[in-house]
């Protein structure tokens, strides 16, 4: 069993509070998981159990209320708005449930984006959206624009503009959300190749059981808290409520 | 790949988008531009007037005595160092009689050896002292050429010229009331000015410092001579500028205003629709600063390239100043000079302008959460619970509550563009009360001032009365010779100082027997009258709140023979000089100062005798060159002129309607944009398309109406505030008066300008297709 001290995402007793007084609502009410290099972690439950509002907190777009988390060894807790971001600029990849492909640019301007938003050079954005967009199976689509891609297309483009800054973690939030069966199919497919052959760190957010079964391990959420943990292997900790 | 990428298909994807911005950037700089080029070209024309264009002339020495002065005493002066020429002038104005009528001329007597003033572009120079050289829009303008006499009227009479040559105009003095050279001893002969001058012009060598050489030259001249730049005559007329110059800085300044607003408003219309965008881009790792840099980077280039054509449609829009200014100033004026100070600070206000109209959106944009833009939306923002209960209380239908509701939904868009609404409406009404309220003052002063039948001069004098042809006082008598004429009144137009100030004196006879021809402020008409009769003056209202003074205190005037204290036997409306003029009778201003002639001839006929009197005078002034004018001509001459500056100021005026209406465009468009998920839903549910476009009308038409108050109400405040202003100027007496009528109709106008602008957005709302709508809602 790996220690937390490798582990790529620590998360201990995290809470997040929205609202307050009367109105105030608790999305998360202490979860704990860890998750290691090359481990793909799917987390699931019903609409309003908290699955989104955690992946957004890993991911440094809100800040939690209280608990601890750690990605990369880093507390995101102590970070200021700025640093979340270069942090989820450098070391996150995240893909969303509507693509949220930029219509203007072409699919290999999409991907080199965080690329340019981090400062590389034209020629190393290039080369490396290219290698991406290859790695996803859409090298022949480099100057597509979004409204000449099909969903599914659109959604490898985002995974491989979440690819192409060799991310740490990669975080998808219902991926295939706005996708038929066969594309979804399709993009779950991509993403175990992802995991198996590349070793990246895979957490997947999801409502579809048979897609989460695809993970390694499998966390259910309800009303905040982490009510079963399915698959644990060596490495990964979840400790139900 | 850059994020300029980023950048360029933004601007690239909303043309329409960027080129609105483009023209409120634009508009408002093209008119920062043409205020301050019209009021440098008509400065600079007004500088120049008599200033020779001889190569390295800076200096020019005059005397205080009207008399002029030897012109040998200033023969020492050529020993100067930095001196290169010093050149003995006669300078005065006389009006050329030509095809289509008198032309006030400045006139310029120079030694022959020196009398070419440029090159000449055709004929040959002056050979002797009966010979002339015109400028080249002079001899254009009275249809003369090399060889053809023509007759000019000077105070000490006619004379008949002949034409010699005409020199190429210079760069910017041409034009300005027309140039006439002619040999010294002519100038001496026309202004009687028997072996003296007048003014002599002091050229200095290359690098010579100008301010040493002045310094020198006036410690070697003798007492009564003075040396000073060239043009410094006409400081009396700009003085009539200033209040001019300040209603154009004024226009200047509300342009920009407005602009700013119409930028700000396209801005956010902008931001509104890029919010899912930007908030990508903050999660792939964008920061705040990033963001908010990324969209300053392009409003800043949006204002380099509204600099570069604000500045191109600002010449233009100065040329038709111009000629508003012309017919204004009643004198000819020249090509627009192209000024490096009306462009320095276009550089910055572009892009200047641009940036504060989105420095706070931009900041607060990069400031943004992502999440709140990347989530899916549970349902509309909307705006403050007051407003909305009051929009669902509104008597309207469904049409006007759900128009009602889209406005509140966003009050900062709402109240933005409502403002820029307020801001025309309000501008509006401030001028066309303020205009109102100067043409009846005008009308009034005109009524018990200008009384006599018919007016008699050389040229028509120009509105700061520097080009004014005197006349000699013998014609007096031959026009009172005339059968059916009863009296005849004289009038000149003299230029003096007081205290420092620039005034001009109304020097006139008071005929007796006749009512006394001044708009009365303070004093009885016969206590005026014989006050003036003994030598006091009448101030105009305007220079006596200028001064403090009042009927019985002391006005302080600057003459030839020293400082002297006149009493005010009372003070009277007065429009010229800007309001800073007064009347002394005629005999009273001989003995103060050098009168050069008569200006205008006033004619009384003998009741009933008007019809008769004209054909005889129209003979008497033919045979003589000489510019006729009844009293009935001259106040349909003035209403015309007045109609037509009117006209074209209300048409510049409507430039700031025009950028309002760009606001309220934007806004509708935007708030269309917002509705869609809305509109889509109600479609579905059985609105018709002839119902949605009227919601769009009706937001338009709301937001003309909730800018009538403060717009009006801004307007007449405004107006109060000038009509006080003026009051202290110049001396405007009529009490203020709100124009209701005005009003109303501004406020209407203001309404269907609203009412228009939502055309377009209403059959932008009409086009959307329903399943799309639903789609996107989903």
């Amino acid at each position: 069993m790996g220690t937390s001290d490798e582990a790529v995402l620590t998360v201990r007793g995290l809470t997040k509070v929205f609202g307050a007084g009367a109105a105030q609502v608790a999305a998360l009410r202490g979860v704990d998981l860890s998750l290691h290099s090359g481990e793909f972690l799917a987390i699931t439950g019903a609409s309003g159990s908290g699955k989104s509002t955690l992946l957004h907190l890993i991911a440094g777009l809100d800040r939690p209320t209280g608990g601890i988390l750690r990605v990369g060894g880093v507390d995101l807790a102590a970070l200021g708005d700025d640093e979340r971001t270069v942090l989820r600029r450098d070391r996150i990849g995240l893909v969303f449930q509507s693509f949220h492909l930029l219509d203007t640019l072409s699919a290999e301007e999409n991907v080199a984006l965080p690329l340019a938003i981090a400062g590389r050079p034209p020629a190393e954005a290039r080369r490396r959206a290219v290698a991406a967009l290859d790695d996803v199976g859409l090298s022949h689509r480099l100057h597509h624009g979004p409204a000449r891609l099909s969903g599914g297309e659109q959604q490898r483009v985002a995974i491989a503009r979440a690819l192409v800054i060799n991310p740490l973690l990669l975080l998808a939030d219902e991926p295939t959300g706005h996708l038929d069966s066969a594309h979804g199919g399709r993009v779950m497919d991509l993403l175990r190749q992802l995991v198996d052959r590349q070793r990246r760190t895979l957490l997947l957010v999801t409502h579809d059981a048979a897609h989460a079964r695809r993970a390694d391990c499998v966390l259910r959420l309800h009303d905040g808290r982490v009510a079963e943990a399915q698959g644990w292997h060596a490495g990964t900790v979840a400790r139900a409520a | 790949m850059r994020l300029w990428n980023y950048t360029a298909g933004e601007i690239g994807r909303r043309p329409g988008r960027m080129l609105l911005t483009l023209l409120g950037i634009t508009l408002g700089l093209a008119t920062a531009v043409a205020t301050r080029l019209t009021t440098d070209t008509v400065r600079r024309a007004y500088r120049d007037l008599f200033a020779s264009a001889g190569a390295g002339t800076a200096l020019e020495v005059t005397s205080s005595d009207p008399a002029g002065f030897d012109a040998s005493l200033t023969t020492p002066l050529e020993s100067v160092c930095g001196v290169r020429a010093v050149v003995p002038q006669v300078q005065g104005v006389a009006a050329v009689a030509g095809d289509g009528g008198n032309v006030a001329v400045a006139v310029v007597g120079t030694p022959l050896c020196r009398a070419a003033d440029g090159p000449l572009c055709a004929g040959r120079p002056i050979a002797d002292a009966d010979e002339a050289l015109l400028d080249a829009s002079l001899a254009d303008a009275v249809g003369l050429r090399p060889g053809r006499p023509f007759a000019l009227w000077a105070p000490t009479g006619r004379v008949t010229l002949r034409v010699a040559g005409v020199f190429g105009p210079r760069r910017h003095g041409a034009g300005t009331g027309g140039r006439l050279i002619v040999s010294l001893a002519c100038a001496q002969r026309l202004f009687a000015l028997p072996g003296r001058v007048n003014s002599v012009r002091v050229s200095l060598a290359d690098r010579a410092d100008a301010a040493a050489v002045q310094e020198e030259l006036a410690r070697r001249l003798p007492p009564g001579l003075m040396v000073q730049p060239p043009g410094m005559r006409s400081t009396l007329g700009q003085c009539t500028l200033r209040a001019t110059e300040q209603g154009l800085a004024a226009l200047g300044v509300v342009g920009l205003v407005a602009a700013g607003c119409v930028v700000l408003n396209t801005f956010l219309l902008s931001l509104g629709e890029r919010r899912r965008q930007l908030a990508i881009l903050r999660a792939l790792g964008a920061t705040r600063a990033q963001v908010t840099w990324l969209l300053l980077r392009e409003m800043l280039l949006l204002g380099l390239a509204g600099t570069v054509a604000g500045c191109a449609a600002g010449v233009g829009l100065a040329m038709a100043l111009l000629g508003i200014m012309e017919r204004f100033l009643g004198m000819a004026l020249p090509h627009i000079c192209l000024t490096p100070r009306a462009f320095l600070a276009a550089p910055f206000l572009g892009p200047g302008l641009a940036l504060v109209a989105a420095v706070l959106p931009a900041w607060l944009a990069g400031r943004r959460p992502p999440l709140a833009e990347l989530l899916p939306r549970s349902g509309s923002r909307v705006g403050g619970a007051a407003l909305r209960r009051l929009t669902t209380a509104l008597p309207f239908g469904l049409i006007g509550t759900l128009a009602g509701q889209q406005l509140t939904r966003h009050p900062t868009r709402t109240l933005l563009t409502g403002g820029v609404l307020s801001l025309a409406l309000a501008v509006t009404i401030c001028f066309g009360q303020a205009l109102e309220g100067v043409r009846s003052d005008l009308r009034h002063w005109y009524r018990e001032t200008i009384v006599a039948d018919f007016l008699v001069y050389g040229s028509v004098p120009d509105t700061a009365f520097l080009l004014t042809t005197a006349l000699p006082g013998d014609i007096v008598e031959e026009i009172g010779r005339l059968d059916g004429v009863e009296a005849v009144d004289r009038l000149a137009f003299l230029p003096a100082r007081s205290d420092g100030r620039h005034v001009l004196i109304l020097a006139r006879t008071f005929s007796p027997g006749r009512s006394l021809p001044l708009d009365l402020r303070e004093g009885e008409a016969e206590t005026v009258r014989r006050g003036l009769m003994a030598g006091e003056v009448v101030l105009g209202v305007g220079l006596a709140q200028q001064m403090g003074l009042h009927r019985g205190d002391t006005f302080p005037l600057t003459t030839p023979c020293g400082p002297r204290s006149l009493r005010v036997a009372g003070t009277a409306a007065e429009y010229a000089a800007g309001g800073s003029a007064l009347y002394v009778e005629w005999e009273a201003a001989h003995r103060l100062l050098d009168v050069p002639g008569v200006h205008v001839f006033l004619v009384s006929a003998r009741a009933a005798d008007v019809p008769a009197l004209a054909p005889r005078l129209r003979e008497f002034c033919e045979q003589r060159h000489l510019v006729l004018e009844s009293n009935a001509e001259l106040r349909l001459l003035i209403d015309r002129e007045m109609a037509r500056v009117t006209g074209a100021l209300w048409a510049l005026l409507s430039l700031v309607f025009v950028i309002a209406a760009l606001g309220v465009v934007n806004t509708l468009l935007m708030n269309v944009h917002d509705q869609r998920r809305q509109i889509g839903v109600l479609r579905a549910l059985g609105l018709k398309r002839g119902q949605v476009r009227l919601v769009v009308l009706a937001q338009g038409v709301l937001l003309g109406s909730v800018s009538v108050v403060p717009g009006s109400g801004g307007g007449v405040a405004l107006a109060y505030l000038i009509h006080r202003l003026a009051a202290a100027g110049v001396g405007l007496t009529t009490p203020f008066r709100v124009d209701g009528l005005l009003v109303v109709a501004c406020c209407t106008s203001a309404v269907i300008v609203a009412l228009l602008a939502s055309l377009l957005p209403a059959r932008r709302a009409v086009g959307l297709s329903v399943a799309q709508l639903l789609t996107d809602a989903s």
